[in-house]
């Protein structure tokens, strides 16, 4: 798949607040994960990407077409935005319809995509109802529905789980990479950590404004020379365990927890290092219980790039 | 000096009880009022009418200078002085802005975002709630009501040397404005309970003040009878005023019903207003 | 690029959504305000014996201002700023912003819609006002003609008030106080200022669609311009519709609306 979405040098202030400085990203397919703290300047990129605003600096398209000011755009795109607003006075059915409407199908062609989308997200028996009766989880999963309406090529969603229920988190996760397997390209922004590592492994991580890392979380991961691997192993016998992995040039230390019987080894070669392990182990006799990556995770790649 | 391990510890201290429980709320609004744009333009606009009363306080004291001679014969004694500061149109309808300005998103607001409850959730009764929104619109009324009267009493004494107004005057002077603010201010309140929408509230808000014009106009010219004139808002502060500082009417009727208009009507405010936020959820 | 379906879509959607708004009662029940006190006038009249109140009488003096002074320009501010402002203040301008229609439509559309509601709620008090007060020979011609023009003419300040109070709504913040001011201030004040301040109000030129004339206050040196034509008068107030209207969708285009903190 080509180019989806191209920025270049992207800059974003209010007033003397910078919100976005010189991002320059290319995606091309499948779900994206952007990640960032509070004030990082994700809904800034969010916002700019849907055409809400302009940069200051540089230049973004989707599609190969810029967004501000291009409605016909939207036709391939789907957007569930972040704040929980609503018309008050509608029902969830007229509210999801008159979003059918506005793509331009015929009256049926309407219908039949607002009823599946409402479908899709559980909202059938409730449809009739006035939207200031749902509960935070439905009128989210109503927005949610809006955004999937047009089949589009291009799903943005930011904080799309807010306020929904376990269920229907693993439901709208599931369906994303549905969505995914279908060829279509997703954007999903949050602040947890645990749902973007449930959809994806492909991130973007902003923070003051800048991507400080895009791509595979394994990739960046082993970029990251400053934070060595950290691979906990529980055994019988962490000593003969770390004699005989300690011969190789791939460790950079080992911290024991005889407490625990655990051996905590930290290296910056994590694949051979793994492969070291497990001929050792199965060549050795040693009987082992637990081998975990403690920050082998998006918080801590996330953690160690930020500083904290 | 003890010796703490790192993280949670109790603390020893004893809770402070605050005695203004909604002094914050009375703060934090002073300020938000203050911040908003336009704001000083609003105040300037309010305080242009203390000042031309100054310059003719000042003229009066000077005889030779022959200027302002309506507004100076207006200002003539104390409590023509008084009252036509406070009872002049001019001043009613910045009244009535600034109370629009201050208050009409005061409760609209916070019914829109629904943030009473988080209000409620502290150590605070409705009533600390409903005084502390109170208050904010109080201040700014008796900025521009009570503050300029004072002063002008005070340049008074400065320019003529004269102050034969007695205690009487005095309170009634410091009286008059606290009963209107608490008119206003009440009215405000009331109709900013009715609505999440700020922009329905200012426009109902006017609504009341200009068809209460409208309607006693109306009525009085068809009936040439002055009591329909109890019906105007503006009609009534100034018959009040009238009344309280003991000079001639406005209209042909009694001027103590319109001070019991004006409390009757406050009173009904604040209870709807109190019937409003009974029903808030906490 | 016009999209009519879009518009019609965006049209019927706000229709009925303003219909069962708690505003649009309201202002129902005070359009019928001025017919109310017509009748509560003649009840008290009738309680005393007295000659009842010529209706067209009351119609001219204070049927006439209340609406074309007051109740027109107010549900003008409120309904015609809320075209853009209360998406914004709502955060639901996301979801017109972020679908395939062109930010036009989206003024046209809605403008439209609050036109309607507006124009519905005004007819219903106004020519229920205007059938109570000339009930005996309603169905005259003369009486239908001016009914019809009552109508008209509200219809275009409906439009022409609208039109200006959706300008301030897309490009201010505070624009309701500024819309208050503008009414009770400057419409007021310019009646009375000399020259030619009068042809910058709207007042000036609605004043001549109407079936009967509102006076106005004689101006600061007694000096007042002469009424347009009702022709210049319509065609005056449709062009400053437009021009507001144009300007709207050009701010609407150029301008980024902040909904929310930015993180």
């Amino acid at each position: 798949m080509g180019v989806v979405i191209k920025g270049e040098n992207l800059s974003k202030w209010y007033g003397n607040v910078l919100g976005l400085s010189e991002i320059s990203v290319e995606i091309s397919g499948g779900i994206q994960g952007l990640l960032g703290p509070n004030g990082a300047g994700k809904s800034t990129f969010l916002k700019i990407l849907t055409g809400q605003l302009k940069p200051n600096i540089g230049e973004i398209t989707i599609f190969g077409e810029p967004v501000f000011n291009n409605h016909e755009i939207f036709h391939r795109i789907g957007y569930c935005p972040e704040f929980d607003a609503y018309y008050r006075e509608v029902t969830g059915w007229e509210f999801i319809r008159f979003k059918s409407a506005l793509f331009g199908y015929n009256k049926k062609e309407t219908d039949d995509r607002a009823l599946k989308a409402l479908d899709k997200v559980g909202l059938t028996d409730s449809k009739e109802r006035k939207i200031s009766e749902y509960s935070l989880g439905m009128r989210q999963r109503l927005k949610f529905a809006s955004s999937i309406i047009n089949d589009s090529d291009l799903l943005i969603l930011d904080e799309p789980l807010r306020g929904v229920d376990p269920l229907w988190r693993i439901k709208i996760i599931k369906m994303l990479k549905e969505f995914e397997a279908e060829g279509r390209t997703i954007i999903v922004s949050s602040h947890i950590l645990a749902e973007i590592e449930a959809m994806t492994n492909n991130v973007i991580l902003i923070h003051q404004g800048k991507i400080f890392a895009h791509g595979d979380i394994q990739e960046i991961r082993d970029l990251i020379g400053s934070h060595p691997h950290r691979i906990s192993v529980v055994c019988d016998d962490t000593r003969g365990l770390a004699k005989k992995m300690i011969s190789d040039d791939l460790l950079r230390n080992i911290q024991f927890m005889d407490s625990e019987q655990k051996v905590i080894f930290e290296t910056d070669k994590r694949d051979r290092f793994f492969d070291t392990l497990t001929a050792t182990i199965s060549g050795s006799g040693i009987s082992v219980s637990e081998i975990t990556s403690p920050d082998d995770n998006l918080q801590s790649v996330f953690d160690y790039l930020i500083g904290r | 000096m003890p010796i703490r391990e790192e993280g949670y510890y109790n603390w020893e201290g004893t809770l402070s009880k605050s005695k203004i429980k909604w002094f914050p709320i009375f703060t934090t609004g002073i300020k938000s009022v203050y911040k908003k744009r336009f704001s000083k333009l609003l105040f300037a606009t309010a305080s242009s009418l203390f000042f031309v009363f100054l310059i003719a306080l000042y003229v009066s004291s000077k005889p030779e200078l022959k200027m302002m001679s309506r507004l100076v014969k207006m200002i003539s004694s104390d409590a023509l002085l008084f009252r036509t500061y406070y009872t002049n149109g001019f001043l009613v309808f910045m009244c009535a802005m600034i109370s629009v300005f201050a208050g009409s998103e005061l409760i609209s607001n916070d019914l829109k975002h629904k943030s009473i409850s988080l209000y409620l959730a502290r150590p605070l009764s409705k009533l600390d709630y409903i005084t502390g929104k109170f208050s904010i619109i109080l201040f700014y009324l008796m900025m521009f009501t009570l503050l300029p009267g004072l002063l002008l009493v005070i340049f008074k004494v400065i320019f003529t040397g004269d102050f034969s107004a007695g205690l009487a005057l005095l309170v009634k002077s410091i009286t008059f404005p606290v009963v209107i603010s608490l008119f206003w201010a009440s009215l405000m309140l009331m109709l900013s309970s009715l609505s999440e929408n700020g922009r329905f509230v200012k426009i109902i808000f006017f609504v009341a003040f200009f068809l209460s014009q409208m309607i006693a106009g109306m009525f009085w010219g068809i009936f040439r009878n002055d009591n329909f004139m109890y019906i105007s808002i503006e009609k009534n502060i100034q018959q009040f005023g009238s009344f309280v500082f003991g000079t001639p009417l406005e209209f042909r009727a009694p001027g103590w019903i319109s001070g019991a208009i004006l409390l009757g009507l406050t009173a009904l405010f604040l209870l709807i207003l109190a019937y409003r936020l009974r029903k808030v959820e906490v | 690029m016009v999209n009519k379906n879009k518009i019609k879509t965006i049209y019927n959607f706000f229709v009925k959504k303003l219909l069962r708004a708690k505003k649009t009662k309201f202002f129902i029940l005070f359009s019928i305000t001025p017919l109310l006190i017509f009748l509560l006038i003649n009840g008290i009249k009738l309680l005393y014996n007295d000659n009842l109140l010529a209706g067209h009488d009351f119609f001219k003096n204070g049927g006439m201002p209340f609406f074309f002074q007051f109740y027109i320009q107010l549900v003008s501010l409120l309904f015609g700023a809320a075209v853009l402002s209360d998406e914004i203040d709502s955060k639901t301008l996301i979801y017109l912003n972020t679908s395939p229609i062109s930010k036009f439509s989206i003024l046209s559309g809605k403008l439209a819609a609050y036109l309607s509601v507006t124009f519905i709620i005004y007819a219903i008090g106004s020519s229920l006002l205007y059938v109570t007060t000339h009930f005996n020979g309603i169905l005259t011609k003369k009486n239908l003609l001016a009914l019809l023009q009552l109508e008209f003419a509200g219809l275009i300040a409906i439009i022409a008030y609208s039109s200006l109070f959706l300008l301030f709504g897309v490009s201010l913040k505070k624009s309701t106080i500024i819309g208050l001011v503008y009414i009770f201030g400057w419409e007021t004040i310019a009646q009375i200022l000399p020259g030619t301040a009068q042809k910058i109000t709207l007042f000036f030129y609605l004043n001549s669609l109407t079936p009967i004339r509102i006076p106005k206050e004689k101006g600061i040196l007694n000096i007042s311009i002469s009424q347009p034509g009702f022709a210049e008068a319509l065609i005056s107030l449709l062009l400053f519709s437009a021009i507001f209207f144009a300007a709207s969708v050009y701010i609407f285009k150029k301008r980024e609306y902040l909904l929310a903190d930015h993180t």
